[in-house]
């Protein structure tokens, strides 16, 4: 029975996977858009576009021989080792992915030694706390700060108060290692975080265990005991930290784009921006390359540090006890936000007055004016309500797709396995390659995302409410099966979905952010916060407060997020616990009352 | 005379394991059979495939009042449901968390389209023996004695001849065991209704019932006898070794 099991979960993965690939090949005819006039601009500026001339590129293209033939050729060249050439420049794609990838690569190693240095700063106090046996109640929350500090804030912060104000290092380009070390701070920081914050929530449990009293008792050194409790903690959370580098590669998007590293995010980013397909499959190909590697080595790992014992489930960890925080701490976030958000909607966000532009704060425009003299203060709480109304919509479809998915387990597994993978800013570029950036592909590429732990907690509460003696009793009655699912499954698990989903707001509206930040949600002049740090973020030695202001914004909505899931409603006879789940900005695990 | 329940050669497998062992049993009206054995002998799976919650395999018959029971399905079988009805040994789990037990008591009624007003509400709670003025209350407001008195309700509103019932006392505190026991006992006196009354307490089961099967583990019945007669001279080896009479092996 297992082995069945595992066999049509990994057929789901495959299916998931295949399905993927086929979309990336399949983009240019998904689109739906006619390329023949920009690859003609591309091939030579003098050339007409007369309709012969555009009919011809598109016979060249393969275009109108439908679907299936161009997804065949594009797997076809895949087989021969190419990519195309670009639609854009005409050049080759195989060797800009190649030289992408390679310096995305070093970027990628250089922040994960600063990610296994944050992570190891992070769980250290528990560390040392545990050798001692005073470790006491969940872990810390420092390393969940940190985890929910978007790379594209983090990056756009460093590069204000490292690159601009002190000049102390380089804040553009790749021309030497002193280029790497701030890109690699933005990205690791963050990953770090929550590798740190995985170990942290480990340890209370591990530490609990009787083992490591015995040792203590008996003599053994604290460095061995710490040893020890490392050994135990790990290798569980190994598969998870596959998952972190997967995540990079959406940090690399943001933080290539920043700090202009000519990566594979940047190139896919501006790949998708300037709807060039080919150059966009060949990155994104890529990059679900280099998840699939990390997956790969993940379990490959764990392997080699759990041995024989992996098979038949033998060893499992004790259930991570996250810190509690208490109401408290978001509620006075949650204020301080709708104080200015409430402020700022007062006030028009759309008058250009180019008198006052990159205006100080005054009493007149108490954050200051922007690049085109409008007003900072209201610009933020105009944003607010399009970013968080957006958000709203995001959560409410995610929430649908998490009670419709929940019901059906199996159907979602490889889906959700995908989802889970897809850090949102790459979503956000597949989406945006389709639609063309607006905020309604943001939106998209984000509730695609956004369901799966959703859809879990679903799954568990809808499993839980069957197996119940009181469902035994309605069918006992004679309840028939819609009487039971519209009267009694339904409303069990609908409440503590929605709750979920609530919670889960911000780390939505930060994902959304992220995209309008890189310039695939809403566009100018629409005033979204990550619009507003991109658009601010060039006039920052002019005018400090208008790039500050909805950094800080951002960053409370951050807390707001990590704080929010850190609460755990009053539980009533049992708690479902939702695993962590992987993904950037919206991985926050959540306990919810059944 | 048709025996209110017949249960003939009744087989029920988990994948390929088999938990009820071909398994035969009669229960008339008015009388009481208790199922015992040990937990994990497969006493709730019979109880569940007698209510139709799990289909029993080819071979098996479940007759109530004459009628064959196995092999119906949907609406035919939801139809004969109110003549035989569950009460569940976990008090609290058996009730819907976030209704009124005065709506769950009723909600049979309503399932079957019958009148399900709160004069019906509070007669059922009485002849239960709970305040009707607890109607309201949601079943974490109240103690695992009323929780289980509302379940017994809700089994009645259709008004059965059968009532299988799965331990149910046996999640609730010493002090309202004997509450529920007598008024089952009395509702049985009252209203003539058949019980099979699954337990692993004997003391419990000589007490209440007329007569007493025995399942062994792996689902198989060993002996059949009235009550008196089982505990005062058991025959199969396993009865006795249950009993306390023959030394348990090494």
């Amino acid at each position: 029975m297992r082995n069945n099991k595992a066999l049509r979960a990994g057929l789901a993965r495959l299916a998931a996977l295949t399905a993927v690939v086929a979309t990336v090949g399949l983009l240019p005819w998904l689109s739906g858009k006619d390329p023949a006039l920009s690859v003609l601009r591309a091939r030579s500026a003098e050339q007409e576009p007369t309709a012969e001339a555009l009919a011809a590129v598109r016979r060249d293209l393969g275009l109108e021989a439908g679907p299936f033939a161009l997804l065949g050729d594009w797997a076809g060249g895949l087989l021969r080792g190419e990519l195309g050439t670009s639609w854009v420049s005409g050049a080759e794609v195989l060797p800009s992915v190649r030289s992408g990838l390679g310096v995305s690569l070093t970027l990628m190693a250089a922040s994960l030694v600063v990610a296994l240095l944050v992570a190891s700063a992070v769980c250290a106090p528990a560390l040392v706390r545990g050798a001692r046996g005073t470790l006491r109640g969940g872990g810390g929350a420092a390393g969940a700060m940190l985890a929910a500090v978007p790379e594209f804030l983090l990056a756009t912060v460093l590069l204000i108060v490292l690159g601009v104000w002190a000049g102390a290092l380089p804040v553009s380009g790749w021309q030497g290692p002193e280029h790497l070390l701030l890109p690699a701070l933005a990205m690791g920081v963050p990953a770090g975080g929550l590798l740190g914050r995985l170990v942290d929530d480990a340890l209370p449990a591990v530490f609990r265990e009787r083992w490591t009293d015995v040792w203590r008792a008996s003599g053994v050194s604290r460095l061995r005991v710490v040893a020890a409790a490392l050994r135990r903690a790990l290798p569980a959370l190994v598969p998870q930290a596959g998952l972190v580098v997967v995540g990079l590669t959406g940090g690399a998007v943001a933080v290539e784009t920043v700090f202009a590293v000519p990566g594979l995010g940047r190139t896919a980013l501006g790949a998708a921006k300037s709807q060039d397909l080919p150059l966009l499959q060949g990155c994104v190909l890529a990059l679900l390359l280099l998840a699939l590697a990390a997956g790969g080595c993940a379990a490959l790992v764990r392997r080699r540090l759990f041995g024989a014992a992996l098979k038949g489930g033998a060893l499992t960890l004790p259930a991570p006890q996250p810190g509690r925080v208490r109401a408290r701490v978001p509620a006075a976030l949650a204020a301080v936000l709708l104080l200015v958000i409430g402020t700022g909607l007062l006030r028009d966000p759309y008058t250009v007055d180019t008198a006052l532009r990159l205006a100080d704060p005054s009493a007149a425009h108490p954050l200051g004016t922007d690049a085109l003299g409008r007003d900072v203060l209201a610009r933020l709480g105009h944003g607010a309500t399009t970013t968080v109304g957006v958000a709203l919509a995001v959560c409410a479809v995610s929430f649908v797709l998490a009670l419709a998915i929940g019901f059906l387990p199996n159907a979602g597994a490889g889906l959700a396995d995908i989802a889970n993978a897809l850090p949102p800013v790459i979503a956000g570029v597949l989406v945006a390659a389709l639609t063309g950036p607006s905020t309604f592909g943001a939106s998209l590429a984000v509730a695609l995302i956004s369901w799966p732990p959703l859809a879990a907690h679903a799954a568990a509460l809808v499993q839980e409410v069957r197996a119940s003696s009181h469902v035994m009793a309605l069918r006992a009655i004679g309840a028939g099966p819609a009487w039971i699912l519209m009267r009694h499954v339904l409303p069990a698990v609908a409440g503590p979905v929605a709750r979920h989903a609530v919670l889960r707001l911000p780390g939505v509206a930060l994902a959304l952010a992220a995209l309008g930040f890189l310039g695939l949600g809403a566009q100018p002049p629409s005033p979204e916060w990550g619009l507003l740090l991109d658009e601010s973020r060039l006039y920052v030695e002019r005018a400090p407060v208008a790039a500050l202001a909805p950094a800080v914004a951002l960053a409370l909505l951050a807390a707001l997020a990590v704080t929010l899931a850190g609460l755990r409603p009053r539980t009533r006879r049992s708690a479902v616990s939702i695993a962590p789940t992987p993904g950037r900005l919206v991985e926050q695990p959540v306990e919810v009352a059944s | 005379m048709t025996p209110l329940l017949d249960v003939t050669d009744l087989l029920v497998r988990h994948g390929d394991r088999t938990v009820v062992d071909r398994v035969s049993f009669q229960v008339d009206e008015g009388e009481t059979l208790a199922l015992i054995g040990e937990s994990g002998a497969g006493k709730s799976s019979t109880a569940l495939a007698v209510l139709g919650l799990v289909g029993p395999e080819p071979g098996s018959s479940v007759r109530f009042a004459g009628q064959e029971l196995t092999g119906l399905k949907g609406r035919r079988l939801r139809a004969l449901r109110p003549r035989f009805q569950p009460v569940f040994q976990d008090p609290y789990g058996s009730l819907d968390p976030r209704a009124p037990i005065g709506r769950t008591i009723t909600e049979p009624l309503r399932v079957h389209g019958r009148p399900a007003g709160a004069a019906r509400a509070a007669e059922l709670m009485e002849l239960v023996g709970l305040d009707p003025a607890y109607a309201d209350r949601l079943p974490h407001e109240l103690s695992g004695g009323q929780c289980q008195r509302a379940g017994i309700a809700r089994a009645l509103a259709l008004d059965p001849r059968l009532l299988v019932l799965d331990e149910p006392v046996s999640a609730l505190d010493p002090s309202v065991r004997s509450g529920v026991v007598n008024l089952l006992t009395g509702l049985q006196k009252r209203l003539g209704l058949g019980y099979l009354f699954i337990s692993h307490d004997l003391d419990l089961v000589h007490h209440v019932a007329h007569r007493v099967a025995v399942m062994a583990p792996g689902g198989r019945l060993v002996e059949t006898a009235p009550t008196h007669e089982l505990f005062a001279s058991p025959r199969d080896p396993y009865t006795k070794q249950l009993l306390g009479w023959a030394p348990s092996r090494p």
